[in-house]
């Protein structure tokens, strides 16, 4: 019998999952939001049903995806470990560190499984890097550089929790998470982090994010990785480039030219999404077929919830390094 | 040696292994004017006396940046001197000739993306050849660390005021420097990480890459110095037949057309701020680890 799916959230990223989930072999049983009327809507274009009672979803599935803000993580993934079930919690796994550990204690105790999606390890060009690096192709890495930019998220009144810092921890937390997950995936862990950004600047009259950090590895290695909310052309972009003794591998989503200029106050048309050929290269698919796969074989995942907590620990030690002004080494950070 | 050598290498008339041997050549009019222009490209430790040397053989001199490592006292006094006894001096900053520098600076000084908040500036080079020494590596980063400051503090009319840097080793005995990530602050409440390493392969099609990303209330900027925007993919694989400018050549041409008018130059009280900014990172290039 096909696994029965329950998204928690029913905004923008729960109906991308569920576009996803149709294309499995699970039955995708419907929607719970704090707005019934979002949770219908989804419920209208992926099928399932629109749930007025957030544990009644939970008691009707094997599996409960969690979509929501960040800071609700934690009460909806308790809720759905303490009724046994398998969870798929989105990143940043939760908004603090207490609240993460809380939330991994507790699937353990229940003998759950939590999957935390840092879905960059799923993106082709992230894997293929990561494969080439643990080959040994260009060496031990030396320099990692990060990029993830995008336009700032609160573009409607049902997303204006991302300008609230305490709720999202800003582009560092909400975006950058994945970037400094694959740093740590594919470099190994992080030693200390120094920052510079506007997360907590609270002069400007733009709604604007944007952030600056340097990594120092364990290994020696080092590292900067840039996070913003600052793009005004609606063009998304990402980028690494890795530094090995013997080699370099770059990507960048974006071709480059000798100057490129975006304006904020010049309507430029946003470049629509551009789907992958292949339907298994696609990453958010890529993730949920391997969860499934994972819990049908009893096999590890690849993001393991350990993992998403030290991403989440990354994050907020840029956070932190950006208030206080001084270097954050990760140990400190509990 | 190698002066006889680059001259000959050249077809140049004449080559001289020191300045006392220019100042010498009866074939010369007079002392300091052995040449228009003499060209300092001595290694970090010697450039204070090579400028001063320099200066007695031609009027305007060229000095490479930096000029030491930390004597910021000599470095003053010997600007101090050369302007007493009338002798141009002129940093070598060749970035800021670059054509697409030109026109981003006009960018920036008609305020097109309004209020600077942040500046990301990549700039990547191959290391030395071992025949040129142990410490070419970390004088190469450290000049390079001068340019990028120098640059950005040209481009935003600001100033460096706090540095913190990261620097990249390579593993084994010598632990040479690579790579300096610097975090910057800027008077003017700007903030911006430079990146300048000397990792590029030695297979790269380009010598150097230098991109600079700005970000500001009213938009944003991205320029890649050396990118040139039209690829070519031939049966042989991928091929660019050039990549972007030549910042040494630029610059020399500016250099000798801005002669008669040294307002259009870099001044050394620029340059002198530039390495007083990159100042944090060249002592950390050079502590031994």
């Amino acid at each position: 019998m096909a696994l029965r799916v329950g998204i928690i959230g029913a905004g923008w990223i729960g109906q991308w999952h569920a576009a996803r989930w149709r294309q499995l072999p699970v039955e995708l049983v419907g929607f719970y939001d704090v707005s019934h009327q979002m949770a219908e809507q989804a419920a209208g274009i992926y099928g399932g049903s629109a749930f007025d009672h957030v544990e009644h979803l939970i008691r009707t599935v094997d599996i409960v995806q969690v979509c929501t803000p960040t800071v609700h993580h934690k009460d909806y993934v308790l809720e759905a470990a303490a009724l046994r079930k398998h969870i798929f919690c989105e990143k940043p796994l939760a908004r603090t560190i207490t609240d993460a550990q809380a939330m991994i204690n507790a699937c353990e105790q229940a003998g759950v499984r939590l999957f935390v999606g840092q879905v960059l390890r799923f993106f082709p060009q992230y894997r293929r890097a990561k494969a080439l690096i643990d080959t040994g192709a260009i060496g031990r890495p030396r320099v990692i550089r990060l990029l993830r930019a995008a336009g700032h998220p609160a573009v409607s009144e049902a997303r204006n929790w991302f300008k609230d810092v305490e709720k999202t921890g800003g582009c560092m937390l909400e975006g950058a998470v994945h970037d400094l997950d694959f740093a740590r995936w594919a470099v190994g862990e992080i030693d200390s982090v120094y920052a510079r950004g506007l997360t907590y600047r609270s002069d400007l009259k733009i709604t604007a994010d944007h952030a600056l950090a340097v990594l120092r590895f364990r290994s020696g290695a080092i590292g900067q990785v840039e996070g913003s909310w600052m793009v005004t052309d609606g063009r998304f972009r990402q980028r690494f480039a890795v530094v090995g003794e013997d080699g370099l591998l770059e990507y960048d989503s974006q071709p480059r030219a000798q100057i490129s200029i975006s304006l904020r106050e010049q309507a430029v048309p946003a470049l629509l999404p551009v789907e992958p050929l292949a339907r298994e290269d696609e990453p958010y698919y890529h993730q949920l077929a391997h969860m499934l796969d994972c819990l049908e074989h009893d096999k590890a995942f690849l993001v393991s919830p350990q993992d998403g907590l030290e991403a989440l620990r990354l994050s907020l030690a840029v956070l932190k390094s950006m208030q206080t002004g001084a270097v954050v080494k990760l140990e400190e950070l509990n | 040696m190698r002066a006889a050598f680059i001259g000959s290498h050249h077809r140049l008339r004449r080559s001289y292994t020191d300045a006392l041997e220019t100042r010498s050549d009866i074939t010369l009019a007079a002392p300091n004017q052995a040449a228009d222009l003499a060209i300092v490209t001595a290694s970090v430790e010697d450039r204070i006396a090579a400028v001063e040397q320099a200066g007695a053989a031609a009027p305007v001199v060229l000095c490479p940046m930096p000029l030491s490592y930390g004597q910021y006292d000599d470095e003053k006094s010997l600007v101090e001197r050369c302007q007493a006894r009338s002798i141009l001096l002129v940093p070598a900053l060749p970035l800021r000739t670059l054509p697409v520098f030109l026109a981003l600076k006009d960018l920036l000084d008609a305020r097109t993306i309004k209020q600077m908040l942040a500046v990301k500036l990549e700039y990547q080079l191959k290391a030395p050849a071992a025949r040129d020494g142990e410490s070419a590596g970390d004088e190469l980063l450290a000049e390079t660390i001068v340019h990028s400051i120098d640059l950005l503090q040209w481009l935003l009319g600001d100033r460096v005021i706090d540095c913190y840097p990261e620097i990249g080793r390579t593993d084994g005995g010598a632990k040479s420097p690579h790579t300096a990530i610097m975090s910057v602050s800027l008077a003017g409440s700007t903030y911006a990480l430079l990146d300048v390493s000397l990792t590029l392969p030695r297979t790269y099609p380009a010598d150097q890459e230098l991109s600079i990303e700005l970000t500001g209330t009213g938009g944003s900027i991205r320029v890649d110095a050396f990118r040139q925007t039209v690829d070519c993919y031939a049966a042989d694989g991928a091929l660019w037949s050039s990549w972007g400018s030549q910042p040494i050549t630029q610059f020399l041409a500016h250099l000798i057309e801005a002669l008669d008018r040294p307002d259009a130059l870099p001044t050394m009280r620029e340059a002198l701020a530039a390495s007083t900014g990159a100042a944090p990172a060249i002592d950390a290039v050079r502590t031994t680890v």
